[in-house]
């Protein structure tokens, strides 16, 4: 079978998801919650969707932006997908803290060393750091699903 | 796994497992995620037992205890016994599972394992068997579950083993 790929991203691919009717809109209002929230930035989560979405290897996520997180620069962007935000001086502390999370997150959250989320929680608090780690499991469930949503609808 | 939780709970006892948890602390989130969680067993096109197999593979991926010890009891109502539960193994291809459930795993696997490398094979099946609307469900229930399920496992403090419990569903 030849596959015409289309291309989904986290943001288009609730247009494939609402004929499940009420769990879509329910998944909808947790999209904007987890976004919306006080104890993380969005800027910060945007930073996370991109670098999940460099560890997926997902294209089309790459090239979307968060409305939400518009006051990200786009320089700031690339160094992070050239994998530079370990040394690049224009990330903070707690964006580094956060970023280093996310690379253990996506590895295994079973190998987070106490280490690693004892500096978010130092950054963000307890509730900064459960806001992030429910972030992190819709934002990753997202792309994950629209990368398989790009396999299905062709 | 850290054996100590790395945030404490809200000493809520509200009787709601998601909102007795540690994601109590976050308030503006933890509504929306009760209320997803409610959505996906009370609006469901896809039958409990079949919702049910695809969160118990996505427990024993994520290899979260809590997650792994819970039955819901719709889905026991809907024919899901230990048996069966026993077969959402490695090597279920060869159970007595019907084709529908492997193809339900088959769909979780390829979401958490490595969803750039799902096959247009399976992807021709999962549309074949399942309808537009089953596929949406499906889709969204395992995000829910694999979402909080590595909540759980990121907070830590998971005991080894945790004897089956069944819970109502919300």
């Amino acid at each position: 079978m030849v596959l015409t790929m289309v291309s989904m991203n986290s943001a288009n691919l609730i247009d494939r998801l609402t004929i499940a009717g009420a769990s879509a809109q329910a998944f909808d209002q947790v999209w904007r919650a987890i976004w919306n929230q006080p104890h993380v930035p969005a800027a910060i989560l945007e930073l996370c969707r991109l670098n999940l979405a460099r560890l997926h290897r997902a294209e089309a996520e790459l090239a979307m932006r968060m409305p939400l997180a518009q006051s990200l620069d786009e320089e700031k962007i690339q160094s992070l997908l050239r994998e530079n935000w370990m040394t690049d001086p224009r990330f903070s502390a707690s964006e580094r803290a956060v970023l280093n999370f996310t690379e253990w997150y996506h590895v295994d959250p079973q190998s987070i060393p106490d280490q690693v989320a004892n500096e978010v929680i130092a950054h963000l608090g307890q509730s900064g750091f459960v806001a992030l780690i429910e972030a992190l499991g819709f934002i990753d469930g997202r792309i994950r699903i629209a990368m398989i949503y790009s396999r299905i609808q062709e | 796994m850290g054996t100590v939780a790395r945030v404490q709970a809200p000493q809520g006892n509200t009787g709601d497992p998601i909102r007795d948890s540690a994601l109590g602390l976050v308030p503006e989130t933890v509504d929306p995620i009760a209320g997803l969680n409610r959505s996906v067993w009370r609006s469901s096109p896809v039958r409990p037992a079949l919702l049910e197999i695809v969160r118990l593979r996505n427990a024993r991926t994520v290899n979260c205890q809590f997650c792994k010890s819970v039955r819901y009891d719709v889905a026991r109502r809907d024919g899901l016994t230990e048996s069966k539960v026993d077969q959402i193994r490695d090597g279920y291809e060869q159970s007595a599972l019907s084709e529908e459930e492997k193809l339900a795993i088959a769909f979780a696997d390829a979401y958490l394992h490595d969803p750039k490398a799902m096959t247009a094979e399976l992807a021709a099946r999962l549309k074949r068997h399942f309808s537009a609307a089953q596929l949406a469900h499906l889709a969204i229930a395992l995000i829910a579950f694999n979402a909080t399920s590595r909540c759980a496992v990121s907070i830590g403090g998971m005991p080894d083993n945790l004897p089956i419990t069944e819970i109502a569903a919300p």
